[in-house]
């Protein structure tokens, strides 16, 4: 079977998108704390 | 579709039997914490961070997920993509923006549906904006609840080999039935708590799925990328075989989707419901997740199943299809049950939605029949019934029209109310007339593109459009008129609607945008016609008094 590639578009549309949003996503939520509660 | 013996098809019946079980149960437990209208249209503003968070993507991602999108990159590849960075964009937005502040402001208001925040928010002593969104609303929620259903008989019809459309009437029936019923016992929070456990098997079953059949059936990631090449070549580029204007309408109309999640009452109502601020930053990385791992399960989904199933009539069957050949029936039947979880807590969703709009909405805000809290609960309950029985009947009537009709409803929500949401909590420089304004050019502007895409291949049918929007503008006007609800700001938002609607119409028809689909221009229309009829309209005493009510 001959080799073939994804394109560089296709390699940033399949799974660089969905990874860095999902490790920004997990950073921020560790590290900004919530600032304050809601007053009851 | 694919051959099962009788065997398997009873292992798969016996789990779908568990899993509506699970859901009348949960809805149950939830109805006995359920005591007045506050609780049945809005949980008690209760919700934690994972079912509001989990309910509000599942309620957004319809049979659409499951069905449509690995659809699309069945059909097309990687280049099918493109919808969920587009969603996952909507997400963003939805969940930074607008979740927060809508929370805050919903509470101060003390509103409980999305129609109440926008009235509140800008006035509406006339009751012209609550009237035109309940209308948008109702009408939109019916297509799509009929949409649902009929998605429901679709999936049914193809596992079960029933004679004729014997399969399909069964399918819509026992879904609608079963999730009318669970709406209706324990509204928001029966619609929460199944959300939460239907959206919990969505995201298991469209990550573990693909990654068994890429590793397990495919032989890998490289292998699953050389099927696709010796299938296609264009399969493994980011555009496909689309050049020029055709790329750019896809491109953008794919990306356009996540314009619409700002403006889904059924979406944003669950940011409402959310008990705190800190529930709500849970809630964030929840729902995102959840996002990502859905919408890139599905398109994986559709890629492992075209290398292992490449001659498939139609592939948006792929996922059962998987499911029925390679899978343990038990697994198979969890796998359906997930299609069929992405449906109904859309549906659900949904139909307290449209029973929100009548009995809340309508009923106890329009017509001033302040129901006491537990007449506002039984009459919550009832129109959920109605609702739900006039869904069903819509969906067993007409087959063919529905996935169109799902991405019309898609649209003109979330033009008409998208643009509003992201005004009302960013700032003042909308008032009551800018509202009424926005939502008749998005409603306006999603048809007139929509039918002006298709005029192509109708010329006659579609000749009439232009006539009929003016016909309707003068119609409303006429009605406000007779109505005594019609003020200079009313007839000048009646009348910037129309006019935006008919340039619209005669804007697709020009070279190239045709491709473009209809809510990213309905959606850029409806909020810059909110921001030019506001200042326009605003009369003399307005200006005296801050925007805010």
């Amino acid at each position: 079977m001959p080799q073939f590639h994804l394109s560089l578009g296709a390699h940033l549309l399949l799974w660089v998108f969905p990874l860095a949003l999902t490790t920004i996503t997990a950073v921020l939520a560790l590290v900004l704390r919530p600032p304050h509660e809601d007053a009851p | 579709m694919t051959p099962v013996g009788g065997s398997t098809l009873s292992v798969v019946a016996t789990v779908m039997v568990v899993y509506m079980g699970a859901l009348l149960v949960i809805a149950w437990r939830a109805a006995r914490r359920t005591h007045g209208g506050d609780d049945f249209h809005l949980a008690g503003r209760s919700l934690g961070a994972w079912a509001a968070g989990i309910s509000s993507t599942a309620s957004s991602e319809s049979g659409w997920v499951t069905l449509g999108a690995v659809g699309m990159t069945y059909a097309h590849g990687v280049s099918g993509l493109w919808y969920a960075p587009g969603c996952l964009l909507g997400y963003l937005v939805n969940l930074w923006l607008v979740a927060p502040r809508l929370r805050r402001l919903s509470r101060e208001q003390g509103s409980v549906t999305l129609t109440d925040v926008l009235t509140s928010r800008w006035g509406d002593p006339r009751q012209v904006v609550r009237l035109t969104a309940t209308t948008i609303i109702l009408i939109a929620m019916m297509g799509y609840v009929a949409a649902q259903m009929t998605a429901a008989g679709k999936a049914f019809s193809s596992i079960f080999p029933f004679e004729g459309r014997a399969g399909y009437l069964l399918g819509v029936v026992i879904g609608a039935v079963v999730i009318t019923l669970v709406t209706s016992l324990g509204g928001f929070r029966a619609v929460a708590w199944t959300d939460l456990f239907q959206g919990l098997l969505m995201a298991g079953a469209l990550l573990a799925l693909p990654l068994w059949a890429i590793l397990h059936l495919v032989g890998g990631f490289g292998a699953l990328v050389d099927g696709l090449g010796a299938a296609n070549p264009s399969f493994l580029t980011a555009t496909g075989d689309r050049i020029g204007p055709a790329m750019w309408g896809f491109v953008i109309g794919e990306l356009g989707i996540g314009l619409g999640y700002p403006g889904m009452p059924h979406v944003v109502t669950r940011y409402m419901a959310t008990r705190s601020e800190d529930e709500i930053r849970r809630l964030r990385v929840i729902a995102l997740l959840w996002g990502v791992a859905v919408f890139y399960g599905a398109g994986l989904v559709g890629l492992a199943g075209r290398v292992l199933m490449p001659g498939l009539a139609d592939g948006e069957q792929t996922l059962m299809a998987l499911a029925l050949r390679f899978t343990h029936p038990v697994i198979a039947g969890l796998l359906l049950a997930a299609v069929i979880s992405a449906i109904l807590s859309t549906v659900s969703s949904q139909l307290l939605v449209a029973a929100s709009a009548v009995s809340y909405d309508l009923v106890e805000k329009m017509l001033g029949h302040s129901a006491d809290d537990h007449r506002s609960l039984v009459l919550g309950r009832w129109t959920v019934v109605v609702v739900g029985a006039l869904g069903i009947l819509v969906a067993l009537s007409e087959v063919r029209l529905v996935f169109w009709f799902v991405l019309f409803a898609w649209s003109a929500l979330g033009a008409s109310f998208g643009p509003l949401v992201l005004l009302a909590v960013t700032g003042d420089r909308v008032n009551r007339h800018g509202a009424l304004a926005g939502m008749l050019t998005g409603a306006g502007v999603t048809v007139a593109w929509k039918l002006g895409r298709d005029v192509a291949a109708n010329p006659t049918a579609f000749a009439a459009v232009p006539w009929a929007v003016l016909g309707l503008a003068a119609a409303v006007l006429a009605a406000m008129v007779l109505a005594r609800r019609l003020g200079r700001g009313e007839a000048t938002a009646v009348v910037v609607a129309a006019a935006v609607t008919l340039a619209s119409w005669w804007l697709v028809q020009r070279g190239g945008l045709h491709n473009l689909y209809e809510l990213v221009p309905a959606f850029f229309l409806a909020g810059a016609g909110a921001l030019a009829v506001s200042p326009i309209a605003t009369t003399s005493e307005e200006k005296k008094e801050p925007l805010r009510h």
